[in-house]
């Protein structure tokens, strides 16, 4: 595989994942608080190769995904740049922790994030927008970061093994 | 120094690293701008929001073909164990229906008998093409699916989306080979229904939760659990009389009504033309020209 080809790895491998986590599974009430693949992958690629997700393809990836999902397009990319903006400028301290310190610092942040959306949405819709799908979704892709962080390793290790 | 393999380099040319530096803050700014034209609707936006579903949609049923065998062997592995108790259950049904069928009959025969004595004319068989779910229900904030049928099956905006057995959604937006349908789960839904057997109108209201409400109900009426609800036809965007679900409660002093459609089970939906669609598009001129001829004629 060319250069070019890995480069554009992580941005194809999330762009999948981001069609993946759209197709119906019919899990009874999984469709609602079905976890956020492009929050896990910016995190990972920002804090370990930044230079494989910059911004303006996360922000390509984030429309695409609210367009999938039929959002107000735009709401998904506005939180996604902030995400990616914070976890970037505390990236030297989330890389110096451990694995688990990782994964809460990911809970917190993504718990902003999807609180972020939330509001944008509620600011943007009439009516009141029921809130406990969520506070759940923050819940399934904190469960969900292991086993995604775990594939982006394996990519990373094989893939993009220098 | 070597270069990190896969690394892009934009700092070739001063525009490049210029656009580095403001890519954030540009990048912010357009996706405000991308929310505005959202919330006016602009065309141009849908269009390419209905070019996108489109190219992606034959890559979500590759993609969910896998997800239908596993679901389907693990259906068929549990229709095998269920087997016996399901065929009592179902024997005792049909015992029930039975009645129910030469009830059903009877009603008909004597509708049939009142309308030809008012001269009313029947009820047209609406045109209807069934359709796979290819996107499920999008995160936390959208109630709608994407299916596999688009202008070249004859699906329009505004046509109604049915499952086996009851009213699903509606059509808003088409694209040549997939449609976008918003479920009447959805913040946005608001439909005109008739409540139980005295037929109390009320307006039922999505708020993203699996059973919508129902609003602007007379105070005086009194409504009991598993009364029917159905549409009203009011305002013109559903056919009367499409089955919706049953009133299942009250909570937090919302009238809550559970919804025949299985939201978990949607693999396919069936999207039904009455003709209604293209009363909804009043502010398109060749829509309003055409409702103009169909009206003058």
């Amino acid at each position: 595989m060319d250069n070019w080809g890995r480069g554009v790895c992580p941005f194809v491998l999330t762009l999948l994942l981001v069609v993946f986590g759209a197709i119906p599974f019919h899990v009874p009430h999984f469709a609602p608080i079905s976890p956020s693949f492009l929050l896990i992958a910016v995190f990972y690629w920002v804090l370990h190769r930044p230079d494989l997700m910059p911004v303006w393809g996360s922000f390509a990836l984030a429309v695409i995904a609210d367009i999938i999902t039929g959002g107000f397009v735009g709401v998904g990319a506005l939180v996604i740049l902030i995400f990616q903006l914070v976890v970037d400028s505390q990236r030297r301290f989330l890389l110096a922790g451990s694995f688990w310190v990782l994964w809460l610092a990911f809970s917190i942040l993504i718990g902003f994030a999807i609180a972020l959306e939330w509001v944008l949405v509620w600011l943007l819709t009439d009516g009141v927008l029921e809130y406990s799908s969520a506070a759940f979704r923050v819940l399934v892709t904190t469960a969900f970061y292991p086993f995604v962080t775990w594939i982006f390793v394996l990519v990373q290790r094989t893939v993009l093994k220098v | 120094m070597n270069k990190r393999v896969g690394s892009f380099n934009f700092a070739e040319t001063p525009l490049r690293a210029w656009l580095q530096r403001f890519a954030f803050l540009i990048l912010l700014l357009f996706s405000i701008v991308l929310i505005a034209l959202t919330k006016v609707g602009n065309p141009s936006l849908m269009a390419v929001r209905v070019a996108i579903v489109d190219s992606v949609t034959p890559v979500m049923e590759g993609l969910s073909r896998p997800v239908i065998v596993f679901n389907d062997a693990i259906e068929t592995a549990q229709n095998y164990v269920a087997l016996k108790s399901e065929n009592a259950e179902l024997r005792r049904q049909n015992e029930a229906l039975r009645s129910w069928q030469i009830a059903a009959a009877r009603l008909e025969g004597e509708n049939e008998a009142l309308r030809t004595l008012l001269n009313m004319s029947g009820d047209a068989a609406p045109r209807s093409v069934a359709a796979r779910v290819v996107a499920d229900q999008g995160g936390s904030f959208v109630r709608s699916v994407v299916v596999s049928a688009g202008q070249n099956d004859g699906v329009r905006k505004g046509q109604i989306a049915m499952t086996g057995h009851g009213l699903a959604g509606r059509v808003s937006e088409v694209g040549r080979s997939s449609s976008r349908v918003v479920l009447i789960t959805d913040i946005s839904s608001r439909i005109p229904v008739l409540v139980g057997t005295e037929r109390h109108r009320a307006i039922l209201a999505g708020d993203n939760s699996p059973a919508p409400g129902l609003r602007h109900l007379d105070r005086t009426v009194s409504l009991r659990k598993g009364d029917l609800v159905y549409t009203s036809g009011h305002g013109g965007v559903f056919e009367p009389g499409l089955p919706i679900g049953t009133v299942s409660g009250i909570v937090n002093g919302i009238i809550r009504v559970k919804p025949f459609a299985e939201w978990d089970k949607m693999d396919f939906l069936r999207i039904e033309d009455y003709g209604l669609a293209l009363r909804l598009d009043v502010l398109n001129p060749a829509v309003e020209r055409q409702n103009q001829v169909s009206s003058a004629e």
